[in-house]
């Protein structure tokens, strides 16, 4: 009967396909040697550099290496370029370093680094617009970088992973075989799953002391954490902040933790009536107790209170600091003439009710923001917390209050980013319009200073422009955080996430 | 017969209609968008020209009608589409999850058929007795208990205790089996109890008394006579309990890390990947249609009264 047949067919090809599942690929360890097994929190779809954030992740691995790199200290250092030059306002000269090959042994020249600039950029717009390059030549042992304009976060920039040096020549598939010239080669790649690695015997600065590495890719915190308990992980990129405790207690695991370039914010919508008042964001800003927040959230988070982390060259000592202040938040209330007639615990001006909604969309945030609720109360502000599946829809209409989100204040360590795109007057993220022409001149300024003590003291002159308007209230930093066994050595805690896996990190 | 069967499948092409046209219009109406949503998921700003730009490129500022249109032609040459987010066709994509999903799903139902049934029958057979008793307690936690709990509680037991298990993965054997047994565990706390309620039934009948009668032995009765008819009334719950599993175990693929349809559907939704999203409606409305043609064939087989009557259908 054909009834019969077709439920037979289907119970067998089930019954076929569980028995493939035996011979199915899985990501195994290399034959002796020494292994290491480490676990990162999103893969892109490809291991080519120039697409999209993909870069990100071959950075992580150790695959792929930019012309210049940020350290743990926020500081450039050279890279594949060795020494630099800018000749004038708009032209660099890089000095590719000798001796530098790229895992199929050819060298790395200037011809080279000019090829793969120039594929990144027809890639993608990002590449373009990043650092302003207009052009790319190559001159004997330098390349010669022109940029649109005099722009100088150029050189910060050009450490973003997506300006890796591959061979563009190699004839390997560039989504699943980059040639480039990290630490590591790659030896298989499974999309969202894994990422098999050997080290590069002739790596310009030492061949690493690990033979083989296989990186997966472990979505959910607590798997990832549960991974590197039970053994199937030897280091891994970020567990979940309720683990952090655990890992930190235990002496089988090392927890490195280093506050992050991302700072969570407050955006103020200038176009809000009540907002437009200094005296009611100082007040908001004041009724904030920034040492509760962070004892609230636990170690994931540092103490912010300025734009830019403790961490970075940013004279995060020496500002005047967005600070918990009671007296002072009721001070700035009753000065705008707000007080609480009707006694029900909310501060009113001619009868109407200091209502505040914060708006955002990251399901993190709540235990947070209720916090921030709690304490603003106190002060007799209203705020209602509303969370929305996606906030860009508000934030371009300008149909919102408040907007709680996050900004990767330095990236590529470098400040004018932020500056230039949230707080210029008319900047594409300027959502709540906020403006102010002391804050735009230090922004020109900044683009056309080029010696970094230079850049360093124009950015704290913007941090104290932001903070004296109370632009926006930056209210903790992100950490960035490694957990690793106690047999994997020489993690370095990286501020900037897309920095993991280097030729230093060893196991025993 | 065969009219009956070719009828039932071209009942597909009416309810895909329906269907994408309804998931289409929902992600036409929802208002954020795929190249917003891929840059903030990046933890980056979005640049209003550059994401203008690239919505015009993919179609996204066309009227719905129009969206749709070009979707379906190419879907009916045979073209999925590609996903935005992947890099690779929708197509490619699903096939290389399918397969992941359909030896979970697999292993889950043999798991589960080789308990729910002897316990079900265990508890009919001792109705109200101790062992009755605490299987229903049992299987009472089992239905109540998140399968992500669940999950957490075994990769914590046999991973990070025990450490005999991987506890995330998909590929051999040995990474099938939490989660296999995670999704068991609770696919047969529901069908113990309702093998033991249609045994019950069964038992109430007067055949039961009339075997007694004849000679046969009670448990020659409840294998050969009781436990066949019983589980003809379980057979369209587990039809519906196979289509679920094989529109992916969201929760337990994406905390086990396995790659199925279930996690690709979560990836996708998250981030609007609408390419991917319509292709896995079509996966799901594909599984249902055919897992109800199955079960209503079964029938056939397994009750004589439908099949006899169904001569005239």
């Amino acid at each position: 009967m054909a009834a019969g047949k077709g439920l037979r067919l289907g119970l067998t090809l089930l019954a076929a396909v569980s028995a493939l599942a035996g011979g199915a690929v899985s990501a195994g360890a290399a034959e002796g040697g020494k292994h290491i097994n480490a676990a990162l929190y999103w893969f892109g779809t490809s291991l080519d550099p120039a697409t999209e954030w993909d870069g990100w992740t071959t950075c992580r691995a150790g695959i792929t290496e930019t012309l210049v790199t940020v350290n743990e200290n926020y500081e450039i250092v050279p890279l594949l370029s060795d020494s630099w030059e800018q000749t004038d306002d708009v032209t660099w000269k890089m000095h590719i370093r000798e001796g530098v090959t790229f895992h199929n042994g050819k060298a790395v020249d200037a011809e080279a680094v000019k090829k793969s600039f120039e594929r990144a950029m027809a890639t993608q717009e990002r590449a373009v617009t990043a650092a302003k390059i207009a052009s790319v030549e190559a001159d004997g042992e330098d390349v010669i970088f022109t940029t649109t304009e005099p722009f100088g976060a150029f050189l910060a920039n050009i450490s973003e992973p997506m300006y890796s040096v591959i061979d563009v020549d190699a004839g390997t598939d560039f989504a699943s075989a980059p040639v480039a010239t990290g630490p590591y080669m790659v030896t298989g790649f499974e999309v969202n799953t894994f990422i098999e690695l050997e080290k590069y015997d002739g790596y310009w600065n030492g061949a690493p002391d690990v033979d083989t590495i296989t990186v997966r890719n472990i979505e959910d915190d607590s798997t990832r954490g549960m991974a590197l308990q039970s053994g199937e992980m030897d280091v891994v990129q970020r567990v979940a902040w309720t683990d952090l405790p655990t890992f930190e207690a235990d002496s089988n695991f090392q927890v490195y933790n280093t506050q992050g370039a991302r700072t969570r914010i407050l955006v103020f919508n200038y176009q809000n009536e009540a907002l437009q008042d200094k005296n009611v964001r100082t007040a908001f800003m004041k009724a904030i107790n920034y040492d509760a927040l962070v004892s609230v959230l636990g170690s994931g988070v540092a103490k912010a209170g300025a734009p830019y982390p403790a961490s970075s060259p940013y004279g995060y000592d020496e500002l005047d600091k967005q600070e918990y202040d009671a007296e002072g938040a009721a001070a700035a209330l009753a000065e705008s003439g707000y007080e609480d007639a009707d006694g029900n615990g909310y501060v009113e001006k001619d009868g109407q009710e200091l209502t505040l909604t914060i708006t955002y969309e990251n399901t993190g945030y709540t235990t947070m923001l209720e916090a921030v609720q709690d304490m603003v109360k106190q002060a007799g502000i209203h705020v209602e917390l509303q969370q929305v599946d996606s906030i860009s829809e508000f934030q371009d209409k300008g149909n919102y209050d408040i907007v709680a989100t996050n900004w990767q204040v330095l990236s590529t360590g470098d400040p004018q980013w932020f500056l230039d795109s949230m707080y210029k007057s008319g900047a594409s993220s300027n959502y709540g319009n906020y403006s102010n022409p002391d804050l735009d001149a230090i922004a020109d300024e900044l683009a056309g200073t080029f010696d970094i003590a230079g850049r360093e003291a124009l950015t704290i002159e913007a941090e104290k422009v932001l903070l004296d308007d109370v632009a926006s209230i930056y209210l903790v930093g992100e950490n960035n955080f490694v957990v690793s066994n106690a047999k994997v050595q020489n993690v370095v805690p990286y501020p900037i996430d897309y920095y993991f896996i280097d030729n230093g990190m060893s196991i025993e | 017969m065969k009219k009956y069967i070719i009828g039932r499948i071209l009942f597909v092409i009416p309810i895909m209609l329906v269907l994408s046209f309804f998931t289409f219009s929902l992600s036409y109406l929802s208002p954020s968008d795929p190249v917003t949503l891929k840059y903030e998921r990046m933890g980056a700003v979005p640049d209003k020209e550059q994401v203008e730009k690239l919505k015009e490129e993919m179609g996204l500022n066309d009227p719905l009608l129009v969206q749709y249109g070009s979707w379906l032609g190419r879907v009916l040459h045979g073209d999925l589409g590609e996903s935005y987010y992947y890099g690779t066709t929708v197509w490619q994509q699903i096939t290389k999850r399918v397969p992941n999903t359909l030896i979970l799903t697999a292993a889950t139902l043999l798991l589960t058929i080789l308990l729910a049934v002897p316990l079900g029958v265990l508890c009919a057979v001792c109705q109200n007795r101790w062992v009755d008793y605490l299987l229903r307690f049992i299987s009472f936690f089992g239905v109540s208990m998140p399968s992500f709990w669940v999950g957490m509680l075994l990769m914590y037991a046999f991973g990070v205790k025990l450490k005999l298990l991987p506890i995330m993965g998909s590929g051999d054997l040995k990474h099938l089996i939490l989660p296999a047994v995670t999704l068991a565990f609770w696919m047969t706390s529901i069908y113990v109890r309702r093998v033991r309620g249609s045994m019950l039934e069964e038992m109430n009948q007067d055949y039961l008394t009339g075997g007694l009668a004849l000679g046969y032995t009670k448990a020659h009765i409840i294998w050969t006579q009781v436990l066949p008819n019983s589980l003809l009334s379980v057979i369209t719950m587990f039809g519906m309990s196979i289509g679920s599993l094989l529109g992916g175990a969201t929760i337990v693929e994406t905390i086990f890390e396995w790659q199925g349809v279930g996690k690709m559907a979560v990836e996708a939704i998250s981030i609007k990947d609408f390419p991917i999203i319509q292709g896995y409606v079509l996966w799901m409305a594909i599984i249902y249609v055919t897992i109800n043609l199955l079960v209503d064939l079964s029938y056939q087989i397994l009750d004589p009264r439908i099949r006899l009557g169904g001569k005239n259908a």
